[in-house]
């Protein structure tokens, strides 16, 4: 990774870190086989929903379903959330959210960098069309 | 000349309990076993005053008022309090054949105020509902600094063992001194 992405991915809010892993994770979700349509719409209403000023429809479809290993490494850090978890899973967004691990699923999924950067253009371009 | 028929003790004296046992004289033993005879009238119609009569206090002469006065103080004295306890403890432990009794005939009339609780009762002693509590601990308590880091090893490994990330290089040889800076003279 170049040392502008890495500031790039420094850059994104803890919040917007998880959204990219959660749609990357409802991706890979969507692709189970057997998933019932009722399911399917539940998922992507879900998806739908998540789009706002910062994260646009445009990055939500360039994100890219996670691969086995990203989700392995999803496992591991929701591993951390005890079972009944009053702390709504605080202690895997500490590891999720964790520069450095964020950073593996960036590149593992360049399309979550890419979606990053996207957003980075569509505001550079926003600022120069306000000047 | 010879009978049949077993020989019957005689009935033999009750042992008493330490607390009747301490009263000083058989008339105020007889004055708290009065107490409890079937005959007996209830407190406040007289009860005391019936037990002194049996207990052969007072004189065929003695007025109501005269022996309720001595019943009186027969019931205020602390040893025949203590004795009244007692005995009130014996006497409980030889109701229950009775209460048995009674139970039977509640049981036995359909048409009694409280004959579906009698059989409810009996049902919840021969057949008592089994209650079972289920204590579930829970440990909610965030995951420890040790634990956070294995996981974090952990995710280094895999992305490690995938290729995405070299190893970190290891220092084959190295030699450190401390140096000091000397201060011109």
């Amino acid at each position: 990774m170049k040392k502008s992405d890495e500031e790039l991915i420094l850059h994104v809010p803890c919040g917007y870190k998880l959204t990219f892993l959660i749609v990357s994770l409802t991706k890979r979700t969507l692709l189970i086989p057997d998933l019932k349509p009722a399911e399917q719409l539940y998922l992507l209403e879900k998806l739908n929903r998540l789009t706002d000023r910062y994260f646009s429809a445009a990055m939500l479809a360039m994100i890219k379903p996670m691969s086995d290993l990203e989700f392995q490494i999803y496992r591991e850090a929701t591993s951390l959330d005890p079972p009944k978890d009053t702390m709504h899973g605080a202690a895997s967004f500490n590891v999720l959210t964790n520069p450095k691990v964020f950073g593996h699923f960036c590149t593992l999924n360049p399309s979550i960098l890419a979606a990053i950067k996207y957003r980075e253009t569509e505001r550079e371009s926003r600022h120069r069309d306000s000047h | 000349m010879t009978t049949n028929t077993p020989d019957i003790a005689e009935p033999e004296r009750p042992e008493w309990g330490p607390a009747m046992a301490a009263l000083p004289n058989e008339r105020q033993r007889a004055f708290v076993c009065a107490l409890y005879d079937e005959d007996a009238p209830r407190k406040g119609e007289g009860l005391l005053l019936y037990a002194a009569r049996k207990a052969g206090y007072g004189t065929a002469m003695s007025s109501t008022k005269s022996l309720s006065v001595i019943a009186n103080r027969i019931v205020h004295d602390d040893r025949v309090q203590a004795a009244v306890v007692e005995h009130s403890r014996s006497v409980l432990r030889a109701v229950p054949p009775e209460a048995i009794r009674s139970l039977k005939d509640l049981l036995r009339n359909p048409k009694a105020r409280d004959h579906a609780r009698a059989i409810a009762m009996v049902i919840d002693r021969t057949d008592p509902l089994h209650t079972t509590t289920t204590l579930r601990i829970e440990d909610a308590r965030p995951p420890s600094l040790e634990l956070t880091q294995k996981v974090l090893d952990r995710i280094e490994e895999l992305m490690q063992r995938a290729g995405m990330i070299s190893p970190p290089s290891k220092l084959i040889d190295g030699e450190c001194h401390a140096e000091t800076e000397q201060e011109p003279i």
